[in-house]
């Protein structure tokens, strides 16, 4: 009982903090004034914390620190869209990161880059769905070349700072 | 030893992925520009789906677009068309470049609203009546 509820206490702990990491990311990122004139293309800087968790802690745990951070992050600056684009973009770059993973053929990196495509393809789909306009797939080169460039600066950094991951989690 | 085969390996497979996306958007990217992407005529505003109004591109206007969700301001000048005013919450759409050719869309998310570069008024009319 005593270990067990102490091995409890800890993976909540360690989820908390994660969360609490990836939800001080999502600020950081809105404080960042960086557009360019095309929707959906930002850096994702919260995606760090998923990408290098899913190296380290079991899926379910990630999944969890990914949800609450994006219901977190979308009552605080965003509203109920932005939650479902969150949520549709972290829901597919997620699965599709845990997929690529799970084949053991590609660095961190590689899942990075993919995350980050996919995430831009969620939030794609679901917004052709919102405004119930197919022609918003007009931006799709656009995104899924943004999309690759920020999952590889992304990937880049999560390396880098694997070794902070791996002695803390 | 064996690690170091498989990072290079995966680093391998890495590069493989990220030529394989970008090639791809390229592909998608020359096939709209050379095949879709044509001088457009007109300009077609819809919000929730539904046709709003069409203008034409070779006269500068101002439009004021007021619905449910909010209220944009759209301008056309020189044949091209813009977002010029909103107030919505993370104006993406006023930020948008000004558009021209056929295929290509400023949305605003936040209120709906998609405007979108067409051919002609009358393939406007078209569609109208297909929906």
């Amino acid at each position: 009982m005593g270990s067990h509820s102490n091995t409890m206490a800890k993976r909540v702990a360690k989820c908390g903090v994660l969360v609490a990491l990836a939800f001080i990311f999502s600020y950081v990122e809105i404080l960042i004034p960086f557009s360019v004139g095309i929707p959906g293309v930002k850096l994702g800087l919260a995606n760090l914390v998923v990408l290098s968790c899913l190296f380290f802690i079991s899926p379910a745990e990630v999944f969890l620190i990914l949800v609450t951070r994006i219901f977190l992050s979308g009552f605080l600056f965003g509203n109920m869209a932005a939650i479902f684009y969150s949520l549709a973009g972290g829901i597919l770059s997620f699965l599709g990161m845990i997929l690529l993973k799970k084949t053991n053929a590609f660095s961190m990196i590689g899942v990075s880059i993919l995350g980050g495509v996919l995430h831009n393809l969620g939030q794609l789909i679901v917004a052709c769905f919102i405004v119930e306009n197919p022609n918003l797939f007009f931006y799709l080169p656009i995104l899924l070349v943004a999309g690759s460039i920020s999952g590889l600066v992304i990937g880049i950094i999560a390396k880098k700072c694997s070794f902070v991951f791996r002695f803390v989690l | 030893m064996k690690k170091t085969l498989e990072s290079k390996q995966s680093k391998k497979n890495d590069l493989f992925l990220l030529t394989g996306i970008i090639g791809v958007a390229l592909l998608i990217g020359l096939v709209s520009y050379f095949f879709i992407q044509k001088p457009g005529e007109s300009v077609k505003i819809t919000i929730d789906g539904k046709t709003y109004g069409t203008y034409s591109l070779k006269e500068d206007q101002t439009i004021k677009i007021q619905s449910i969700h909010g209220s944009n301001m759209v301008k056309i000048q020189n044949g091209k068309v813009s977002v010029i005013q909103a107030n919505c919450p993370d104006k993406i759409c006023v930020e948008h470049y000004a558009i021209s050719k056929t295929g290509e869309t400023i949305c605003c998310l936040p209120h709906k609203m998609v405007v979108e570069v067409i051919k002609s008024k009358e393939e406007a009319k078209i569609d109208g009546i297909a929906q």
